[in-house]
């Protein structure tokens, strides 16, 4: 087995003649051959945190350590971690073979070795054909497997993903993601992928961990995060399309939007003004309750999405794609599951009557 | 109508200076090497290649040959790698890196007559700084201007001195466009130093040197002001190149014939060099 | 910035020696220049003058007029230059804007003249120069150096980066082509200009084999030639030695006062450009 156990501690990183921390006490258990993505809006710290791992970027306090050892001052060269960059950091003078062969070859493995663990990775990713190639004869999928390939033939029990999809159109990028996957199933390294893309943090995590101005805002699996956000920001930021936010008020357990009453709660809570967050497939259509006034609708083949108003609120819900509903008619809805988040925007936990 | 006028207007005008002062120029002189003109005298024969022959075979121009190749092959090589070795150093961020790249990039700006005199007071055998220092740490001090084994020396250190910052900034240019991903995973791949100057940054800076190579190459068949202010091409002509012996024949002898003979072929090996270079490089530059 | 300081001390130290080592020759010169005779000459040698000679620089000038051949130097360089940039400009916009016959073969000639050396010129224009009656002038130098392939060559690069639809727009408005040049195209580059300029200026100040050719009398002289000539006249002196350092110091000072003021004009435009030397 052929992986590493990574905890962060307190891990805490400010440039000099910088007013505030990138990243502030950071803590984490990465389990052994886990897939943890690291997802949040750009600028949170993600790409920071996953460089103080590589170390290419130096620890301002706190401790990292890998398979228990406290590696803060361990030179990069020295922590046999692999890693995909998003501008792929191809060398653009060697030919494919040879950016692959670049680590074992300045560790000075045999020829042979080399060879065989180069055409080994290179069968895994299709890249035998293109053996012989520059970087600039690639296409971008074609690079993104080199990436790949250098980071495989290494060996390494730590893979380190910096955004390396987000350089790929759609079609291919749903295409690696598959490989990605089946890639970690098959090597089971530790590995830790950044991205601001929900959907890949949503489909290829064991666990995710959702960073925002340098502060993580939860850990959990990707199950966890989208049916208990811990709170508004991350109940916001995953899922598309996006969580509905409005503010309401609560009294003796039930919620009032606007003076309907829309939901009677479970468990006591108390009295006030709250908001709530429901997602799109958490309504139901009903014969009374919140009136929605249609303003358009999108078919996405199974899916309908429809928008509309109440008041000055805006809706979106998703119901069965062949159900058919006329702009400007009239809905009635209630949520059938909600959060409920406080002044701080912490999620409360709720349950609703009959749930 | 108008447009052509225009037309000829633009190109026209400068054309003259370049017509005279260029073209009609390059192609007299090799019309020049088949004749015996000597300036003075109204006319003159042809003599087709026997200005040729009369160079190739003189012993001069053998020696002046040799002292071309080897002024030019101390001077490029020396030049280009330390402009190199600067480049290295001063690029990464410290205090006053800017004022420090200005000073070392200070001698390509001053006159070569003017540093020239100021260098041959520096070799001055006795008194001079150079031997002084060389004295004091109890080295041999030679005859640095008048001994014909260390003359050329004293020229190639010179120029060396002079474009050695010239080349540290096209390096440092080169340096800055080396995108840094590169060497993080140089070292996460477990480069050294000494790894990410052999496997990435020469590689990368490869367009540079050539281009550096070339240009002090062709830069140093032109040479002249130093050995002019410095030995004259003595002693014993072990400083004479083509193109000072060149300057001799034309301007100190008037044997105009052989004169531009000999320019002739100046012109022939600094194409010879150039197209070798270009070829040598589809080899090991990488664009 | 403390922490940074400190790591980058040993590199700076370094920097800081080096850089003395090359300028140090410019140093000595100046410290020469204002050495007694027999400061210079001392063994063991004194670094520092006792007292400064700031008369050497007052005796140079008594022996030749340094002053004047600076003169001639700065004002045939700037004739020069101005020359230069005007006919560069008007050909590179020929190449790049207009369609003639002979326009590839005129390229390729500017092209094939830029990699030749110069010197293989010289016989056919001292004569040129002689049989327009120019040798020992200043015209001489100005007319025989008036047009730079280097400038040609630099100035039809950074026409080629300006957008045609701009000059297109400005055509269909009614500009003429020589608007479109001055007013357009000259000011989109004049940041390759001024380099041009700059390298042009100091190669023309520098320039020291061509001029010795054509200039003979003193009122004539540009500044490399009427120093080398000091040189070779007075270097047999030995305690004139400190007079020839004071004239050298004259001779570089106009340049490092220019290097100093546009220092970043010169590297920044050096390496963007890739000026030959």
């Amino acid at each position: 087995m052929n992986a590493t156990k990574i905890e962060i501690e307190q891990l805490t990183k400010q440039y000099e003649n910088a007013a505030t921390p990138v990243i502030e006490n950071l803590n984490m258990t990465i389990q052994e051959g886990e897939f943890i993505v690291i997802v949040g809006p750009s600028g949170c710290g993600k790409s920071t945190t996953m460089r103080m791992i590589a170390g290419i970027e130096t620890i301002t306090s706190g401790f990292l350590k890998i398979d228990g050892h406290i590696v803060n001052h361990l030179p990069a060269k020295d922590r046999d971690i692999a890693m995909v960059f998003q501008s792929y950091a191809l060398y653009p003078h060697m030919t494919v073979f040879d950016n692959m062969a670049f680590g074992l070859k300045i560790r000075k493995h045999k020829k042979e070795v080399i060879q065989n663990k180069v055409h080994e990775a290179a069968e895994l990713l299709g890249l035998m054909p293109y053996l012989k190639r520059k970087p600039k004869d690639l296409s971008g999928g074609q690079r993104q497997r080199v990436a790949l390939g250098r980071a495989i033939v290494r060996n390494s029990p730590i893979f380190l993903m910096d955004e390396p999809l987000s350089n790929l159109d759609a079609k291919l990028r749903n295409q690696m993601r598959v490989e990605l996957l089946n890639l970690h199933r098959s090597l089971k390294t530790t590995t830790i992928y950044v991205t601001h893309d929900q959907t890949e943090a949503m489909t290829m995590a064991d666990r995710i961990i959702v960073l925002k101005d340098g502060q993580v805002q939860q850990i959990g699996t990707p199950e966890e995060i989208y049916r208990q956000p811990a709170n508004l920001f991350v109940g916001t930021f995953l899922g598309s399309p996006q969580m509905n936010t409005m503010p309401i008020t609560l009294k003796k357990r039930t919620v009032y939007l606007n003076e309907i009453a829309i939901a009677q709660l479970a468990n006591d809570i108390n009295s006030g003004r709250y908001q709530i967050g429901v997602r799109p497939e958490d309504w139901l259509i009903v014969e009374t309750g919140i009136p929605l006034t249609i303003t358009h609708t999108e078919l996405l083949g199974a899916d309908l999405h429809i928008h509309g108003n109440f008041e000055h609120h805006t809706i979106i819900l998703r119901c069965d794609g062949k159900s058919t509903y006329t702009i400007g008619g009239v809905i009635h809805i209630m949520p059938k599951h909600l959060q409920l988040f406080n002044e701080q925007e912490q999620n409360i936990y709720v349950k609703l009557l009959g749930e | 109508m108008k447009k052509r006028l225009t037309i000829a207007l633009f190109v026209g005008i400068p054309l003259i200076p370049l017509l005279t002062f260029w073209f009609i120029p390059m192609i007299v002189s090799v019309w020049l090497s088949s004749t015996d003109w000597d300036y003075i005298s109204p006319d003159f024969s042809y003599v087709m290649l026997d200005n040729y022959k009369q160079v190739l075979t003189s012993s001069d121009f053998h020696q002046a040959l040799w002292n071309t190749v080897f002024f030019g092959f101390w001077t490029v090589l020396p030049t280009v790698a330390l402009g190199l070795g600067l480049a290295l150093i001063v690029r990464k961020q410290m205090v006053g890196q800017t004022f420090f790249k200005g000073l070392l990039f200070t001698p390509w700006i001053t006159p070569m007559v003017a540093v020239s005199i100021v260098w041959s007071w520096i070799y001055e055998p006795t008194i001079g700084l150079f031997n002084q220092i060389l004295g004091f740490l109890h080295l041999p001090q030679p005859q640095w201007l008048t001994d014909p084994e260390y003359a050329m020396w004293a020229i190639i250190i010179v120029t060396i001195w002079k474009n050695a910052g010239w080349a540290m900034l096209f390096y440092l240019d080169a340096l800055s466009k080396i995108p840094d991903e590169l060497y993080q995973v140089g070292d996460l791949e477990g480069a050294n130093a000494w790894h990410r100057l052999r496997h990435i940054t020469l590689p990368l800076i490869s367009p540079t040197t050539l281009f550096l190579v070339v240009l002090s190459a062709i830069d140093s068949i032109q040479a002249y002001d130093q050995i002019q202010v410095m030995t004259q091409g003595g002693p014993a002509g072990s400083t004479r190149t083509l193109l000072y012996l060149y300057y001799q024949l034309a301007f100190e002898q008037f044997n105009m014939g052989e004169a531009t003979a000999v320019a002739t072929l100046i012109v022939l090996l600094t194409a010879l060099l150039a197209f070798i270079l270009f070829f040598v490089s589809k080899r090991w530059v990488h664009y | 910035m403390k922490q940074f300081v400190l790591k980058s001390m040993p590199r700076t130290i370094i920097v800081m020696l080096l850089s003395v080592v090359m300028i140090f020759p410019l140093i000595w010169m100046l410290l020469s220049a204002l050495k007694t005779a027999d400061e210079i000459f001392a063994i063991p040698l004194t670094w520092l003058p006792a007292i400064p000679q700031w008369d050497n620089f007052a005796n140079a000038l008594k022996l030749a007029p340094f002053g004047l051949y600076i003169w001639n130097s700065i004002f045939t360089a700037i004739i020069i230059v101005f020359f230069q940039v005007l006919f560069a400009a008007m050909l590179a916009y020929a190449l790049t804007q207009f369609t003639f016959k002979g326009k590839k073969l005129l390229f390729q000639s500017i092209l094939l003249t830029y990699m030749l050396p110069a010197a293989a010129t010289y016989v056919p224009s001292y004569v040129i120069i002689s049989k327009m009656g120019l040798l020992d002038s200043l015209a001489g130098i100005i007319i025989s150096n008036s047009i730079s392939v280097f400038a040609i060559f630099i100035l039809r690069q950074a026409f080629m980066q300006i957008p045609t639809e701009l000059l297109d727009a400005a055509r269909s408005d009614g500009a003429s082509d020589f608007v479109i040049l001055t007013k357009i195209m000259m000011p989109m580059s004049k940041s390759t200009i001024f380099t041009v300029v700059l390298i042009s200026f100091v190669q023309m100040y520098n320039n020291y084999l061509w001029p010795s050719l054509i200039v003979k009398s003193e009122e004539n002289f540009l500044i490399t030639v009427g120093l080398n000539r000091f040189f070779t006249t007075q270097g047999t002196f030995a305690e004139q030695w400190p007079l020839i350092m004071a004239a050298n110091v004259m001779t570089v000072a106009p340049l490092l006062l220019l290097f100093l003021i546009l220092q970043k004009w010169f590297m920044k435009g050096i390496s963007d450009n890739g000026l030959k030397g």
